[in-house]
């Protein structure tokens, strides 16, 4: 008979207080973490990986071995082709690198993530997600934005902050670390009248009497950003040769230019890229098996690429999407917009396994998951890990660490 | 059911208004007429304005509202993807290989059909004949978010369009029911499969956030019971239909009112609350001014428009007879979006490019027309310029005047490489996906905007659970610049004069061609240092040419190349992504 209980804690690397995210866990000791950043090889780089539109979790990390899970998927099922985690949840038949860098403990999985009066909105959840505060945008910056303001003060640096591909995600929103964005490195740049261009002066200082920054400041920051930024991304691109072979797509392509940044060196701190698509309201199984193959093709590509170089092994990478998805399908063969989901954790310093708790299928709340771990431990640990401070300064408040480094 | 009458608050509001927009005395002049033009429409020419301050503030107002030709000669289009369009291509007649041809077929007509007819509402914009209703109908296009990649079906956007532009100034309350009926709208959210069994509350929920309330007056309960409502609201040929028996005639609690509601009912509620007249005002007027309304200013005008039966023209009478209209907060100060960008410099410096090209740039710009990128629209102001676009608007400004080749830019970018590499993704044999799943790449290989996407998909959806993506050479990202190579092949070349253009104003000197150009070419006032900065590259590129100043314009060979490449630097500054 299959279990039907959340099982497996002791598969579940704890910390001693337990995570749950509910009650104010205790903090790990500090002296770890202050230990292992002393290391060399210590994170430099992190890399967000965005999915766009709402993953569903169930269908990404699955429970298979709940009856529950059984009882409300039909058309989304996944059974026997899972790729087993252990007797009560496996991944996404098309998860294959990732299931087997799982193995090798080299990909930590969250399970549960979320936050407190989740949103189901995309967009009001996605600015949750971004700034890491329950007020979206009204409560300021993104927290990458947070981030840098609390590691470099006012040092800013064109080239820290990165997008790959299209719209720039509010996280990284900031008027002092504003992100420079590109989608193909060659052509990045001003054709024809380069010369000209950069020799704009863009009144670095902004308005002298203090007031409120205009549009027309805010536009001469982009195009010093550009400016400091176009040169070095389009050398670091020439310069790269990656060590495997991606896939053809463009999200691949986008991790792709990614690694070159990595490999480059030069001062790149948070690269971001985005997988979209995963909005499965209606005829999710084939969309979201064409999703995942992506995201698992492109994604083991670039982790076997940065393993074989030394930066490349400086890197930690987060993915993670605005919400899970509703538990019962809809009539639609789809799943409306939920909760809490999984997020994966990558990269060389990575200790693999399974953090955090599977949400209950029993427990619901209005049809949804229950949060067992708060995202803002994840971003914690990685903003710790990576840049050295106490990541209360970037995110106002504390949360339980991950110890997942 | 028609919503509750208009309390007599609304005729009390109508007339406060104007009397405070008398006591603000401002003045009608060239910068406010142009700056009214450039908001309400597409840019301004010079005669326009001219025109524009003869006729006095409230006349011209008027003009804007109500003097429209509207779209002048309509649009046929037709369907493809069934009915009409499909005499030739019967399916049941033909073996298998041969329909994959003829589906094939048919998407490259339905996307061929909506890029023609986004040449056609570019070509309405540019006209200026009716522009307030064209910058309404790209408002409306935005704000009831419905896109081709999800919809497939270039007859329905093209009918939902014409319904936004039919309903631009009018009755919001009909603009909502309407598009809860509109064919694309309801496949785009899923409320054709809305039953009752399962409800789907995609549609559903966006009405509550997106289209009338604003996020934060609803709850999750809301949602679940007004989907409930929705059930049965769904589409057949292209036209609405309701299937009773899909429909849950059960009691609904929406927002403390409880009945058998069914979607009217909901949008009544809607309309009755407070929050609605708020959220759709405050969204109109930011667009508009490019500023958030304060408070009180939102909530003025939210009970204005709730009051007024939700009427549009007569809420943008009162804004743009509104002094706050023109204050110096909102003035040349909003960033133009792609659109405003790409229609307005054509307009002003009276570039005569094909419309598809002009939409080609507008994609890249991050604005692809019948493609927004989420139910949310366009998000406007700082998210439209990033440093990747803000290149990009320079780059396609100097070629739109000749400053530089579609080839330059393709070259920098190694696009035409990536191109051909690309070209041979296109090709492989697709397995059909599952039902109801038709992939991107089913709908829209053949449009050049979706075809990196189109690509993307080739590897997941022919993989479907057991291959493995094939191998293939690591390639560029291609996609926002594909339509690019399809307008090269146009051949087009602009048949811009500067010299000419700039001699008729009276320049002679650097200082006074600089000071022409500006005019010409900005929609904003901009400061010394920049007329100085632009006044060093011209006089540094007469000078390589060997000519002295204020003998430039009299040497048109020379003159014209300088002319076009100080009007491309300038068209790449921040001051020219203002209006």
């Amino acid at each position: 008979m299959k279990q039907r209980s959340k099982n497996g804690l002791d598969r579940r690397r704890f910390l001693a207080a337990g995570l749950s995210a509910v009650g104010g866990a205790a903090l790990m000791p500090r002296l770890s973490y202050a230990s292992r950043l002393a290391r060399a090889d210590a994170p430099a780089t992190l890399v967000l990986v965005q999915l766009s539109g709402g993953n569903d979790g169930l269908s990404t990390v699955v429970p298979y071995g709940d009856d529950l899970y059984a009882e409300n998927r039909r058309s989304t099922r996944l059974a026997d082709e899972v790729l087993r985690l252990d007797d009560y949840r496996g991944l996404h038949p098309n998860l294959r690198g990732l299931h087997g860098r799982f193995q090798d403990g080299k990909l930590a999985i969250v399970e549960g993530v979320g936050y407190p009066n989740p949103n189901r909105s995309h967009f009001k959840s996605f600015e949750i997600w971004h700034t890491a505060h329950r007020l979206g945008r009204a409560s300021g910056e993104g927290w990458v934005g947070k981030t840098c303001e609390a590691a470099f003060g006012d040092e800013a640096d064109a080239r820290r902050v990165v997008h790959i591909g299209g719209s720039v995600p509010y996280s990284l929103y900031s008027t002092k670390h504003a992100p420079s964005s590109f989608s193909v490195p060659a052509g990045y740049r001003w054709v024809g009248n380069e010369d000209d261009v950069v020799a704009y002066d863009e009144r670095k200082e902004g308005p002298a009497d203090g007031s409120q920054r205009s549009s027309l400041d805010y536009l001469r920051g982009v195009l010093r950003d550009a400016r400091e930024s176009s040169a070095a991304i389009r050398a670091a691109a020439a310069r790269y040769h990656p060590a495997v072979e991606y896939p053809a797509d463009s999200f691949a392509h986008d991790l792709r230019a990614a690694a070159a940044l990595i490999q480059g060196e030069i001062g790149s701190r948070v690269i971001s890229v985005e997988l979209g698509g995963f909005d499965t309201h209606s005829g999710q199984r084939g969309r979201h098996d064409g999703l995942m193959s992506r995201l698992d093709g492109a994604l083991s590509a670039f982790l076997a690429d940065l393993e074989a170089s030394e930066v490349g092994r400086r890197t930690l990478v987060l993915v993670f999407s605005e919400f899970g998805r509703r538990v019962a399908e809809n009539a639609s063969n789809g799943t409306d917009h939920g909760t809490a989901g999984p997020m994966f954790v990558a990269g060389a310093a990575v200790r693999g396994g399974l953090y955090g708790e599977h949400p209950s299928l029993a427990e619901l709340d209005r049809g949804d998951l229950i949060h067992t771990t708060d995202f803002r431990s994840v971003y914690a640990t990685a903003i710790e890990t990576c840049f050295g401070i106490e990541h209360e300064e970037a995110l106002g408040a504390k949360y339980p660490l991950l110890e997942l480094v | 059911m028609k919503r509750l009458a208009p309390s007599a608050l609304a005729a009390a509001l109508a007339l406060v208004p104007v009397a405070a927009a008398q006591q603000g005395g401002f003045v009608w002049d060239a910068a406010a007429a142009e700056h009214l033009l450039n908001r309400a429409g597409f840019g301004a020419r010079p005669a326009e304005i001219e025109a524009a301050v003869a006729m006095g503030r409230e006349a011209f107002v008027e003009h804007l509202l109500t003097g429209g030709t509207g779209r002048g000669e309509p649009y046929y289009a037709s369907d493809h993807m069934r009915g009409a369009g499909l005499s030739m291509l019967r399916m049941d007649e033909v073996d298998t290989q041969s329909k994959k041809e003829l589906r094939r077929l048919r998407r490259v007509r339905d996307g061929r059909q909506l890029r023609d007819f986004a040449a056609y509402w570019i070509e309405r914009m540019l006209s200026g004949e009716d522009p307030l209703r064209e910058k309404l109908t790209l408002f409306w296009h935005s704000h009831f978010a419905t896109s081709q990649r999800d919809v497939k079906n270039s007859f329905e956007m093209i009918r939902q369009n014409e319904l936004l532009h039919e309903h631009a100034l009018a009755s919001f309350e009909d603009l909502v029911r309407s598009i809860a009926r509109d064919p694309a709208m309801l496949e785009y959210l899923d409320n054709d499969d809305n039953r009752k069994e399962h409800p789907n509350e995609n549609f559903a929920r966006e009405l509550m956030e997106l289209f009338t309330l604003g996020e934060g007056n609803y709850t999750e309960e809301d949602v679940k019971e007004a989907a409930r409502a929705f059930t049965g609201w769904t589409d057949g040929k292209s036209s609405f239909r309701f299937k009773e028996n899909n429909h849950d005639e059960g009691e609904k609690v929406v927002l403390g009112v409880t009945g058998n509601l069914d979607g009217d009912d909901v949008i009544d509620i809607l309309l009755d609350r407070e929050a609605c007249g708020l959220h759709v005002a405050s969204k109109l007027i930011t667009y508009f001014e490019g500023v958030e309304p304060d408070p009180d200013r939102a909530g003025f005008y939210g009970e204005f428009f709730a009051a007024n039966d939700y009427d549009v023209e007569l809420l943008l009478r009162r804004l743009f007879n509104d002094p706050a209209f023109y204050r110096d907060e909102v003035v040349g100060t909003r960033i133009a979006g792609p659109v405003d960008f790409v229609v307005g410099t054509a307009r002003r410096l009276g570039i005569r490019a094909p419309a598809r090209l002009l939409n080609a740039c507008i994609g890249i710009l991050g604005q692809k027309l019948f493609e927004p990128p989420s139910v949310k629209g366009w998000d406007e102001g700082e998210a439209w310029i990033n440093t990747s676009s803000l290149m990009h608007r320079g780059n396609l400004a100097g070629m739109l005047i000749g400053a530089i080749a579609i080839d330059d830019i393709l070259a920098a970018g190694d696009h035409e490489v990536a191109m051909e590499i690309g070209a041979g993704m296109m090709a492989p044999e697709k397995i059909e996906p599952p039902a109801e799943s038709v992939s991107m790449s089913e709908a829209s290989a053949d449009s050049p905007e979706a075809a990196d996407a189109a690509a993307d998909e080739v590897a997941p959806q022919d993989g479907s659970m057991m291959a493995a993506a094939p191998p293939a050479r690591p390639r560029p990202r291609l996609g926002d610049f594909r339509p690019l190579k399809d307008a090269r092949a146009m051949e087009w070349e602009p048949r811009l004069n500067l010299t000419a253009r700039i001699h008729r104003l009276g320049a002679e000197k650097d200082g006074e061609i600089v000071r022409a150009l500006v005019d010409e070419l900005f929609a904003i006032e901009i400061d010394a240092d920049t007329r100085k900065y632009l006044r060093e590259i011209l006089a540094a590129e007469r000078k390589a040419a060997g000519i002295k100043n204020g003998k430039l314009l009299g040497h048109p060979d020379e003159s014209e190349p300088i002319l076009r490449k100080l009007a491309h630097v300038a068209l790449s500054l921040p001051e020219a992504q203002l209006h």
